[in-house]
């Protein structure tokens, strides 16, 4: 075998602290061969991150206190290397980018001038002009279009995924022979990340540089990389190549953490989600970490279990005393799955929120005169039903306009033309008195619950504030409501007393819902409300979600990017693209066997577990167009590649044979019962 | 939005600006009770004077009549006529607002050389003792009253080592230079006087380092707490990975970054300096802009105070303009978005 480009050998790693120091590694092993891209797998706590920072010794050095152990780049021990050798190493024989490119670039120096000075900082013989015709190279191979404009962009005038490219032209520069990429597409949209984990796994290889990738999506390590580890509290618990890991899962935890997934599921069934919150190194458990999560642990696993080869195949390595017991006699580990509730909405009853061709529009600078110079065009004629105790998922892209939508339908951000009528009543059209009361009967639960629960209030004080502004219930009553509410969310009563901070993501989305549940609301919103969450986590709301509305009778408005959980968890779905709704229906028909181009793109673009699956970039032109100049004719036509002379005019939602509405002249020419085309 | 728009919608509002002021004092100076014609006349004159005196200034007619004349002789730059000194107004502020422009200059330059690296070196130092000792700095410049810092600086330079003048800005035994920008150290290189180059600078030490260490210590810890937030920041981090050398994060990708907040504070500062520095002007029997309004003020002078506010409004707006423009020269986005 090759000499590995990294090898990390018993790595521990921890953060010193007054009272004795936060353990987030212990005795972490892994190696990458040459040309290899090798897959990190864990939940939040795992210590990915802080491995993926450490090879290049990122942490900050004073908060930092490498234990034991080395980390070996080309045989030259990171630990050891003094800080001159270490600025060389960096950029030059092991690159890095992250996971925030809105935020990686500095805002206040242009493009070109940034990727030359990575290269002018390592080749100190080359040459502005030579540094500028290699950036501009660069950036040619990462397939951006417009190369000259880039370079003499800032960052600020670039979409996020064009700053991801820029980022991995920066990291290529010097070819490496190592790259690490921290989450490096969590933060963009689908369609974008199938573009640039395309580009980056198909430039990695033609290099044969080795890439160390780290995420939280199976999937994408499915579609990615040659091996995978597992990491869960600080150690790696499972390595072995993708197919094998994600296939035939040999830990415990990486088989929940599989089938808690949404896509694990039969659409509406309950997820079988793991216990409690994913631990890190920091708790300290004794023997393996799992332990307390785990429905297979026995008296053996307080004795930590060492990382070593299954009985199955050497090249397959598992850290669990109980899995080979397992694996043979029982494939999974969960239950069966139930159903969560009978889908919900009667097409036939008065809906319980109407939007007939809603659009908002917001100007955007002043002239002179304070007159606007533009407009952004955030919703352009959105005609909706939510049906009375359904679920109506909302998909699409940023900048499709599902947030406004969510402002829209909770009487926050009011219409430029159209109506949206509450059980018959025209929410824009009552007095601020009135609209007030209205309000109590729809209530949103956002994305981030550590930005929209008050850090100073009591969990008690969050959820019982609602109650006591609409001043109807006497303190008694109150304090009876909040329990049962807690009750009702999965929280303990001796909770009440804390504070937001004291809790997990999940504990505070719980706190979250029992708020929005307070006045006994008709309609949640639920806007991105699982996306912060790690799955095993995701999978605890998304059933406790489901089993309110069924105690409650709840009608949610569901918003999600994440097109596998709105598929499992909504009885209908919208598909919008630029403030449009461009296929309306039931949430399998739609998702399964998409007939709108769009949502055909979108639903290839999502990584599958599926290791055969493949990367696909089912786009024609890569940027989403402005919707401060709308395109004329059919919004999506420039990037469709079905596209012709039919699409010039302005598409109107159509209704199918199956009862779904697609806002396309061609879809009659498809096929509904192809499946989604994976390239 | 380019330069030019920014500067010249500016100008427009400048233009607002003047008439606005202009309006306003002119109101007040006609509520507040008090008979300027009494005081030209002086305390023992005639009626028949007095009388004479309040009609040739034009008191006797309609209020709207007076505002307009007003008006159209400061479209063409009269402020009029000092009651106190009996010179033009305008002549005035020429003679005492380069002093005042001069001093706070420097004083500022002194706080920026000293504030901005001490408050990278305390980011960078971070709760060490380095960072420690600039805070105990920075906490004294803000807390010491300037009269105090000035009449102790006098004691030492001037009482006790007699290295450095007091008062004035430059030697009496020395001519001032040709009345070019009516700021001494720029006219005496011009006219290359080195002497009274000398004499202005040596002047000039005690009366700015009272002002600059007021300064600096509110620019350090406006760079430092810059400088901390920018440090964090994934662009650094970015930086970092790529093996760029400390100095080049810190001065070309760090400190590039945190400027953009502090040069408001750097513009209030230069306000303050201008319109702020009576008690320092009077310690140092500076001739500025300062004790000429004080003692117009005390004289009832109207055309001297309406004339010194006006021109006082002006310069806030342009070193208002100053600092937008240098906030887009370093904020690419600020530039786009105008």
């Amino acid at each position: 075998m090759n000499r590995p480009v990294l090898k990390v050998e018993s790595l521990s790693l921890e953060f010193p602290h007054r009272l004795g120091g936060f353990p987030a590694l212990e005795g972490v092993n892994f190696h990458i061969a040459p040309g290899e891209i090798v897959g990190l797998v864990g939940e939040s706590g795992s210590g990915k991150s802080v491995t993926a920072m450490s090879v290049l010794r990122l942490l900050p050095e004073g908060a930092t206190h490498y234990r034991r152990g080395r980390i070996l780049v080309l045989d030259r021990d990171v630990l050891t290397a003094d800080p001159g050798q270490l600025r060389r190493m960096r950029g030059a024989t092991a690159s890095m980018i992250f996971q925030e490119p809105m935020n990686a670039l500095n805002p206040t120096i242009r493009i070109g001038r940034q990727i030359m000075q990575v290269i002018r900082t390592h080749e100190k013989r080359v040459s502005k002009a030579q540094a500028e015709v290699r950036a501009r190279q660069l950036l040619v191979e990462m397939q951006v279009q417009d190369v000259d404009r880039v370079m003499r962009s800032y960052p600020f005038e670039l979409s996020g995924g064009l700053r991801q490219r820029v980022l991995i032209a920066m990291a290529f520069s010097c070819n490496p022979s190592l790259l690490i990429a921290d989450e490096p597409t969590t933060a963009l949209d689908v369609t974008v990340q199938a573009q640039v984990l395309g580009l980056l796994r198909e430039r990695a290889r033609e290099r044969g540089m080795s890439v160390l990738f780290i995420t939280h999506d199976l999937a994408v390590v499915s579609q990615l990389c040659d091996r995978a580890y597992v990491m869960y509290a600080g150690r790696i618990i499972e390595q072995g190549a993708t197919r094998e890991v994600l296939q035939k899962p040999l830990h415990p935890y990486t088989r929940a953490l599989l089938q808690s997934l949404p896509e694990a599921a039969e659409p509406k069934h309950y997820l079988a989600a793991i216990p409690g919150t994913a631990a890190s190194a920091a708790d300290r458990i004794s023997g393996c970490s799992f332990r307390p999560r785990c429905a297979l642990a026995t008296n053996s696993c307080s004795q930590l279990p060492p990382l070593a080869p299954s009985r199955r195949s050497s090249e397959h390595e598992v850290a669990c005393w109980r899995s080979e017991d397992t694996i043979e006699t029982d494939g999974s580990v969960a239950t069966a799955p139930k159903m969560m509730a009978a889908p919900g909405g009667d097409p036939h009853a008065p809906p319980l929120l109407r939007l007939t061709d809603v659009s908002v529009r917001f100007p955007v600078g002043h002239t002179w005169l304070g007159r606007p110079r533009s407009h952004v065009h955030a919703l352009n004629g959105v005609s909706l039903d939510i049906r009375r105790g359904e679920t109506l998922g909302i998909v699409g892209e940023s900048g499709c306009g599902k947030s406004t939508l969510s402002q829209v339908v909770m009487g926050l951000q009011p219409v430029t033309t159209g109506e949206v009528m509450f059980n018959g009543r025209d929410i824009f059209g009552q007095s601020q008195a009135d609209l007030k009361k209205l309000r109590q009967n729809f209530q949103i639960v956002f994305q981030d619950p550590q930005g929209s629960l008050d850090p100073r209030m009591s969990v008690e004080a969050l959820i019982s504030e609602p109650l006591v502004v609409a001043a109807e219930l006497s303190k008694v009553e109150i304090r009876e409501r909040v329990l049962d509410l807690a009750q009702r969310v999965g929280l303990r009563p001796e909770q009440l007393s804390r504070y937001p901070h004291q809790f997990s993501g999940g504990q505070r989305q719980r706190i979250a819902i029992a708020r929005a549940l307070a006045l006994q609301p008709d309609l949640v919103v639920l806007d991105e409300n699982t996306s912060a969450l790690d799955v095993s986590v995701q999978a605890q709301i998304l059933n406790l979600l489901a089993d309110l509305q069924q105690q409650m009778n709840l009608t949610y408005l569901f918003i999600s990017h994440n097109v596998a959980v709105v598929r499992h968890f909504a009885d209908r779905v919208a598909v919008m693209y630029l403030g449009e709704v461009v296929e309306l229906g039931n949430a399998r028909d739609v998702l399964e066997r998409p007939a709108h181009p769009y949502t055909r793109s979108l639903l290839a673009a999502v990584p599958k577990l599926e290791h055969e699956a493949g990367l696909s970039q089912p786009l024609r032109n890569t940027e989403l167009p402005s919707n401060r100049r709308l395109p004329t004719g059919c919004f999506f036509k420039d990037r469709c590649i079905h596209a012709d002379h039919n699409c010039t005019t302005r598409q109107e939602l159509r209704g199918l044979s199956d009862g779904r509405k697609v806002r396309c002249v061609q879809t009659g020419g498809f096929s509904l019962q192809q499946e989604v085309v994976s390239a | 939005m380019s330069f030019a728009n920014m500067i010249r919608r500016r100008l427009l509002f400048l233009l607002l600006v003047v008439f606005g002021v202009s309006l306003v004092t002119f109101v007040i100076s006609h509520m507040i009770p008090g008979n300027p014609a009494e005081m030209i006349a002086g305390d023992k004159a005639p009626r028949e004077l007095v009388e004479k005196i309040y009609k040739d200034m034009g008191l006797d007619r309609p209020v709207l009549v007076q505002y307009f004349k007003y008006i159209s002789n400061l479209l063409q730059g009269d402020l009029g006529t000092s009651i106190r000194t009996q010179r033009p107004v305008l002549n005035d502020i020429l003679i005492f607002f380069p002093a005042t422009l001069e001093l706070a200059i420097v004083a500022l330059s002194i706080s920026i050389i000293f504030g901005v690296p001490l408050g990278v070196i305390s980011a960078l130092r971070k709760d060490k003792v380095v960072d420690h000792i600039g805070h105990t700095v920075s906490v004294t410049g803000i807390s010491t009253p300037a009269f105090w810092l000035g009449l102790l600086l006098i004691y030492f330079f001037y009482g006790k080592l007699g290295i450095l003048p007091a008062s004035g800005r430059i030697d009496s035994s020395i001519a001032p230079p040709a009345h070019v920008t009516g700021l001494y150290l720029v006219d005496s290189l011009i006219a290359g006087d080195w002497p009274a180059f000398k004499s202005t600078v040596n002047h000039l030490i005690l009366p700015a380092l009272t002002l600059g260490f007021i300064h600096l210590g509110v620019v350090m810890r406006q760079i430092r707490s810059a400088m901390l937030e920018v440090l964090r920041e994934d662009y650094i981090r970015t930086a970092r990975a790529s093996g760029l050398s400390p100095t080049r994060i810190v001065l070309d990708h760090a400190l590039r970054n945190a400027l953009i907040p502090s040069v408001t504070i750097i513009g209030l500062a230069f306000g303050d300096l201008l319109y702020g520095a009576v008690l320092t002007e009077t310690i140092f029997a500076w001739p500025g802009m300062g004790n000429y309004v004080v003692l117009s003020i005390t004289a009832l002078d109207f055309p001297a105070i309406m004339g010194f506010t006006i021109v006082a409004s002006t310069v806030y707006v342009l070193v208002n303009l100053m600092v937008d423009l240098l906030y887009a020269a370093l904020d690419p986005q600020i530039r786009a978005i105008g």
